[in-house]
């Protein structure tokens, strides 16, 4: 992971993926969303960690479902392109399908990079500070379930070693299937005694516990925080005094004058596109050092 | 100075009239290394128990027991048999930070103390791993670091190195010595195979049957073993006694070749070659087979070339992650080969159609016995083959297992049940694979009369083990697996004299002696042959 | 990635495939006059009326509000009289006067069918739930609220029907 947004504490972090999610989600206008899916794109490919062709398939089998079928199930609109079995298809609700698909696939980008940023540890590190009880419940879980794949795994193939309901028939199947969760179920119980005593054995009781994951905040993530927070909360102002709304139906329309929008679509531009400005200006920081050695 | 005593402790558990520890008296002082022995159900795993408060069982308790200075409850660490089930959390981090949470160790600190510990273990390098993808004796090198992490004043531990292969265990003991040599770690251990730790131990207690019978330096406790535990004894301890010598009793190898060169002679040099099996019919025959479980993964199975005949014992070994147990289940037709031919008895095994391949024909006993069982009892699992499963349960002696439920039995126990599970299928053709991990020497005896009785009976055993005194007693022919490729196959006496370093404690005790002397038998052969040479 | 490609294709032929399976009209077609299947058996009168929105401004939907689609007297569609055919609903009563004066309509249901579930969603772009969470098109015939679906109403000739947007239950009785 040599990404510059990563080394942020997971605290200012995650409240900059919350503030970004939510107003590209939420908020119903088109351009906002827009914004929303270029950043989070840019972000995506910065971050650098898988390619995107691989999904551009799925994305563009996203867009076209729902591009495609808001308009096949609502005719609203004063705009009318054509008449299909006698329904009116409109320029509006062919946007706003558009707006709409665009609104999720911005969501799925911003989602993936959340699930880069966000490694196992600094969610656990989020949880901690709730309550480390938590935390530790979600990491013995997901201890466990590896765990028992891996015996579910082990299971099937000694049981088909030994010739035990392998033919193909459903019957066969069902029934091995049965026996094998049943036994899962009591290796389950077995292990988690074994572990409990474990546990017990180090100390483990229901007394306060802390955790020890640690993130030291910095000036930096300070400053992060400073800067969402501020835009988050114009933004929400304007979201809340309706400024930010926007209507597809009966025909498109805003809520606010042009200034008042392109202010508040200038802030949440500078909201999206903040990763993408630090991880350029760390590479360029980092290509300068490597200059100068 | 004492840092734990136990005074006249007797205890039983309810419903139980037999004590499971009677008047026991032990104390232990600072910065030694105690090793307790004793055969399955002696009593020691709950002796330790009663030391460490939080796992004291619930039963009739007498006598005292004093821990001075040891108030939390991380104070004593404690580590268990199995390495699996004593991992708490998902990472390798968290699970050391975990005894420091449970304590409320500041989080910077934490911080610390683990990467202290992690350097101090050598498992930097996995430090952040999950902890499902990392081996077994990694995982209970983890369990040993996350007990320490804790700064234990005293360590207990009940055989962690038994679920482990023998280059783990070694590893692991090693760890031990450094732990008690470098920071004067008092430690409190029992163990089954005592060839790598009895050496360094400073002190041998041994239990049977509830009480302590023997307690000294492990010189003075090796003289006085007996029966069961002798077996478990270091090979040159074993050689020393069997032909009691008068000398100073030898623990180590080093201390073996040294016993011998002082005190034998080398007239003769080698036994008589052992009579090559008859090669009769093949049964077995994998030919330029090559394996690789994903497309763009690496080859585990590399042109391999192997012919196994009727009725012999063929161990195969090799270190980890050389493709033993790929070749097994290659042979079991778990996984097919993407190159190459598996023929058993003529037939490709592909050819094999609805099971045939498994009914009276091929069977594998996994690594991990347990797997094999489904049911509640024993008895249950043995009926789910065959109705009248009584003449396996005669032969191997499981009758009073029968009513228990599997998970309940000792590792010794377990492999028998499973091994009797395996045989109702009657197969020509046996694979087992890592049978004698996990059992104690007195099993370990019993399991290779077993195969030996199987082998009278005109089954082909087929072995993949890290265990070479195993390989080196049971088998006619051994092979090497390296990098998924068969090295060399030999019959078991000139394959283990061949080797230098992969081979048995007797042949690297007597190889600048004697030739070909494997087991400790071979040894303690020779060195009659010498003496009735000598006196003639 | 090809087989991904592949079910693209396959999904962008399926839906052109729908499109063109169900009867395409562009807007001219659909607006141009068609002659009526079955002989004039009468004359009806029709009105579309949303005045009672007037009295619930505060219900009213943001987009609506702002986009001047209602009325300020309320009324759509003056009283008018137009032919009654024979075998005609009140659905097709509406269909035809609204095609005629380029009033925007959507249904949901089927339209055909004999007992059909065919519901007037909106009319002129006032939709259904869009002034309050129980407002909806309904329809009068002679002042009488009817209790069976608009394509199953055969109104006799002469008879006075009335499509009103209702804000609350039973506002127009």
């Amino acid at each position: 992971m040599n990404n510059a947004f990563s080394k942020f504490h997971p605290l200012s972090s995650f409240i900059y993926f919350v503030c970004v999610i939510g107003f590209a989600v939420f908020t119903q206008h088109p351009i906002i969303r827009g914004i929303g899916l270029i950043s989070g794109i840019c972000f995506f490919i910065l971050l650098n960690e898988r390619n995107v062709n691989k999904e551009l398939a799925f994305i563009l089998m996203f867009f076209f479902i729902i591009a495609i079928t808001n308009p096949l199930f609502f005719h609203d609109g004063k705009t009318v392109l054509f008449f299909l079995h006698g329904n009116a298809i409109t320029l509006e609700s062919i946007i706003a399908g558009i707006s709409m698909s665009v609104m999720m696939i911005s969501a799925v980008f911003w989602l993936w990079c959340f699930g880069i940023i966000f490694t196992c540890e600094k969610v656990m590190y989020l949880f901690s500070k709730i309550s480390p009880k938590i935390s530790l419940i979600i990491s013995m879980i997901m201890r466990f379930i590896p765990l028992l794949k891996d015996r579910h795994k082990q299971t099937q193939g000694c049981q088909k070693a030994m010739g035990l309901y392998t033919s193909d028939k459903l019957t066969d199947r069902v029934k091995s299937a049965v026996r094998i969760f049943s036994i899962l179920v009591t290796y389950a119980l077995e292990h988690s005694l074994e572990t409990e005593t474990a546990m017990r054995a180090r100390g483990f009781s229901s007394k306060k516990r802390t955790s020890g994951l640690t993130y030291s905040f910095k000036k930096r993530d300070s400053l992060l925080l400073a800067i969402c927070l501020t835009l988050s909360l114009a933004l929400l102002f304007g979201a809340v005094s309706e400024k930010l709304q926007f209507y597809y139906y009966p025909s498109l329309s805003i809520n606010a004058s042009y200034s008042t929008s392109v202010m508040y679509l200038l802030l949440f531009f500078i909201l999206a596109f903040m990763p993408v400005f630090i991880e350029i200006k760390e590479a360029a920081m980092w290509k300068y050092s490597l200059s100068k050695i | 100075m004492e840092i734990l005593s136990v005074e006249n402790l007797s205890f039983s558990y309810p419903n139980s009239k037999k004590k499971t520890l009677c008047d026991i008296n032990l104390k232990i002082n600072e910065g030694k290394l105690t090793l307790l022995c004793g055969k399955t159900g002696c009593g020691k795993t709950t002796l330790l128990k009663m030391i460490k408060k939080e796992l004291a069982p619930a039963g009739e308790t007498a006598g005292t027991i004093n821990r001075f200075g040891l108030d939390l409850p991380t104070d004593i660490g404690f580590v268990m048999q199995n390495p699996e089930s004593q991992i708490v959390t998902d990472t390798v981090s968290h699970e050391l930070a975990f005894g420091l949470e449970n304590i409320g160790v500041p989080s910077e600190e934490i911080r610390r103390r683990i990467s202290e510990i992690s350097s101090f273990f050598g498992i930097n390098s996995i430090f952040n791993s999950s902890t499902s993808e990392i081996s077994g004796g990694q995982k209970q090198l983890l369990n040993l670091a996350s007990v320490i992490v804790c700064s234990p004043k005293i360590l207990i531990l009940d055989e962690p190195t038994s679920q482990l292969d023998p280059i783990a265990a070694q590893e692991f003991i090693s760890t031990l010595k450094k732990l008690n040599t470098e920071l004067g770690l008092t430690i409190l251990l029992t163990e089954h195979h005592l060839e790598d730790i009895f050496p360094i131990a400073d002190r041998v207690i041994l239990m049977d049957n509830g009480k302590i019978i023997t307690d000294g330096t492990p010189r003075e406790s090796a003289m006085k073993m007996d029966g069961d535990s002798w077996m478990s004894l270091p090979t040159a301890t074993r050689i020393h006694r069997s032909i009691g010598s008068k000398a100073s009793c030898p623990l180590s190898v080093k201390e073996g070749r040294q016993f011998l060169s002082d005190h034998f002679k080398n007239t003769v040099k080698e036994l008589p070659k052992a009579v090559p099996l008859q090669q009769s019919e093949a049964v077995l025959e994998i030919k330029d087979v090559w394996f690789r479980y994903t497309k763009k993964g690496e080859d585990i199975i590399k042109d391999l070339n192997l012919t196994v005949y009727k009725n012999e014992i063929l161990s195969i070994v090799g270190g980890n992650g050389s493709g033993k147990t790929t070749l097994l289940n290659l042979a079991a037709g778990l996984i097919a080969p993407y190159q190459g031919k598996i023929k058993l008895n003529g037939k490709n095994i592909k050819d094999y159609k609805d099971g045939s391949l498994y009914k009276q024909n091929v069977s594998l006993l996994p690594q991990n016995p347990q797997l094999v069982f489904l049911k509640e009892t024993v008895l249950e699992d043995l009926k789910e083959i065959d109705p009248n499963p009584e003449e396996v349960i005669h032969s191997l002696k499981i009758e009073d297992i029968l009513q228990s439920h599997p998970y309940d039995l000792s590792g010794g126990e377990q492999q028998k049940a499973a091994l009797a599970k395996i045989l109702l299928l009657s197969p020509k053709i046996l694979l087992l694979d890592e049978p004698t991990k996990g059992i104690d020497s007195a099993s370990k005896l019993m399991f290779s009369e077993i195969l030996n009785g199987l082998k009278e009976n005109g089954i082909t055993v087929i072995i993949v083990t890290h265990d070479v005194e195993f390989a080196a007693e049971i088998s006619n022919r051994c092979a090497m697996l390296f990098n998924g490729e068969i090295i060399s196959v030999s019959d078991s006496q000139s394959f283990f004299s061949g080797n230098h370093y992969y081979t048995t404690a007797a042949n690297r005790m007597s190889s600048h002696m004697y030739y070909n002397a494997v087991t400790c038998n071979d040894v303690i052969k020779l060195i009659r042959k010498n003496e009735e040479y000598s006196n003639d | 990635m090809k087989r991904k490609l592949i079910a693209l294709a396959v999904f962008i032929a399926v839906i052109t495939g729908v499109c063109f399976a169900f009867n395409f009209e562009s807007v001219s077609q659909h607006y141009a006059e068609k002659a009526p299947k079955h002989t004039k058996i009468g004359n009806v009168t029709i009105s579309i009326r949303c005045d009672k929105i007037l009295e619930h401004q505060s219900d009213l939907s943001k987009s609506l509000k702002d986009s001047n689609v209602i009325p300020k007297n309320g009324i759509i569609l003056q009283k008018t009289t137009v032919s009654l055919f024979q075998n005609d609903t009140v659905y097709d009563i509406l269909n035809r006067i609204t095609k005629e004066r380029k009033i925007q309509i959507e249904t949901s249901g089927a339209e055909t069918s004999a007992g059909s579930t065919l519901y007037v969603r909106g009319i002129d772009y006032i939709y259904e739930m869009s002034c309050g969470s129980t407002s909806g098109w309904i329809y009068f015939v002679n002042e009488k609220k009817a209790n069976v679906g608009a394509s199953d109403y055969c109104p006799k000739n002469g008879d006075d029907i009335l499509w009103a947007f209702s804000c609350k239950e039973n506002d127009y009785e």
